[in-house]
């Protein structure tokens, strides 16, 4: 179970505090939750983009958010597997029927299984 | 809001379609309230008459009944710049509809998407000269086929729309907009009651806005996806593939209707505007919406719907609109109106 706090952050956090946990955990996104409901994922392309455009790293992450995001309803490293290559992503969310999380499939747990690894 | 990254970033669209921004104002302040939003529009009008100043443009074509529309009414009409007002004469239920017969009492062209429109125009006091009968522009993408296929929707956002699916739009009504949670609540309630693939598409930035966003994210259940802003193209796709569109944005009463694609129609902010038969109305009462989205949903009703004429148009409107553009002298008689009543 990858649900625990490194991959996470609240909703009402500063793009700073993304910037930290991105720099922790090491697979370049995190999951945003909004009382414990998945509501949108930030991945170091976001951050970079929104810097581009001038935003303070003080500011809330919710400006910069996209509800829309890939999930999945079961952990199967086969379906994360054709995501990842499909949208070039690096991290997915497990999500139960509220969009609780319940596991989070990051693209290394998806190397670590393949044979050419 | 087309500069807010929180609201899709839609300015690049804009720009994607080839046009190039001569200006681009930063107005929204935080809040979401009537003060804010009041507040906001005070920021553009007093940004917008500068811009004005600086391009002098020949027209400044104005398209709906927003505020924004109106502070540009507001700036034209005191520097006598000609003014076309796009879907003027309608009625729409919330303060917009006050905001569209203001922007019209500025305007000194106004094209109607309908008869009903042209008609209430000459009754505000408009002269007959000022009135074309064109139809509603947004039409013309749908006619021209500019939408994006099922199979490209289904790849690009890795969806499976082979099963019926709902297009979910909600937008907080101002007058109501203390409402706007137990609103959103009661149609996600509604939706989630059905077994069905959910796409919603977040609301405009009004007073109220903020607790219909909170609303979705927190009421999200079973297949849902939700997008801040589609592209143009790709929304248009979702529209004409969805077994019904749900809320009370006006997509369901002027673009579904071309689509033959059924509306249920919640609240009073579409109130009084003219409706095609795709569209059920219902309150703001689960069971009444669950009932009207599975009535939409029949088989027999989708049927119902071969050949139905769009009361806003035939998608034809902008060749319509560029000719009377082209061919208005802007002279005294253009820019110093007389009301008739």
């Amino acid at each position: 179970m990858n649900a625990s706090e490194e991959f996470t952050v609240s909703d009402d956090s500063t793009i700073l505090h993304v910037i930290e946990k991105i720099a922790k955990n090491g697979c370049r996104a995190v999951v945003v939750l909004k009382q414990d409901v998945v509501i949108g994922i930030l991945s170091e392309g976001d951050i970079i983009r929104a810097l581009l455009r001038g935003i303070d790293i003080h500011a809330p992450l919710s400006g910069i958010v996209q509800p829309s995001f890939k999930y999945l309803k079961e952990t199967n490293l086969n379906e994360a597997f054709d995501l990842f290559k499909k949208y070039a992503i690096s991290l997915i969310p497990v999500v139960n029927e509220k969009f609780h999380l319940m596991n989070v499939i990051t693209l290394r747990d998806v190397l670590k299984k393949s044979k050419l690894v | 809001m087309h500069l807010l990254p929180s609201y899709g970033l839609s300015i690049q669209e804009i720009k994607d379609d080839g046009f190039e921004s001569l200006e681009e104002i930063y107005m929204s302040l935080e809040g979401h309230n009537h003060f804010t939003m009041t507040k906001s529009l005070g920021v553009f009008l007093s940004s917008f008459v500068d811009v004005l100043g600086r391009t002098k443009p020949d027209w400044l074509i104005l398209a709906g009944d927003r505020g924004e529309q109106l502070m540009g009414a507001v700036a034209g009409g005191y520097t006598y710049t000609p003014i076309a007002h796009i879907q003027a004469g309608e009625l729409s239920g919330n303060i917009d509809g006050h905001a569209r017969h203001a922007i019209g009492k500025m305007s000194h062209l106004h094209f109607a998407s309908n008869k009903d429109a042209a008609e209430r125009l000459r009754k505000l006091g408009e002269e007959e000269f000022r009135i074309h009968m064109v139809g509603a522009p947004q039409l013309d993408e749908l006619a021209q086929g500019l939408y994006t296929s099922k199979a490209e929707l289904e790849e690009k956002y890795s969806l499976n729309l082979s099963k019926p699916y709902l297009l979910i739009m909600q937008h907080s009504v101002t007058e109501e907009y203390d409402q706007a949670a137990s609103q959103i609540e009661a149609t996600a309630q509604a939706v989630n009651q059905l077994d069905v693939l959910k796409i919603w598409i977040f609301p405009n930035n009004d007073a109220g806005s903020e607790a219909i966003r909170k609303g979705i994210y927190l009421n999200k259940k079973g297949s849902t996806h939700v997008f801040a802003n589609l592209k143009r193209e790709d929304y248009l796709g979702f529209l004409k593939n969805a077994a019904c569109i749900v809320g009370n944005s006006s997509s369901g009463i002027i673009e579904a209707p071309t689509f033959q694609v059924p509306a249920v129609n919640l609240g009073r902010r579409q109130a009084n505007r003219i409706q095609g038969g795709n569209v059920t109305n219902a309150s703001y009462v689960v069971v009444e919406i669950v009932k009207a989205i599975e009535k939409a949903c029949l088989v027999e009703f989708k049927n119902s719907l071969k050949g139905l004429a769009n009361p806003y148009g035939d998608g034809f409107s902008s060749a319509r609109i560029l000719e009377v553009l082209k061919t208005t002298k802007k002279d005294t008689r253009l820019l110093c109106k007389q009301l008739t009543y």
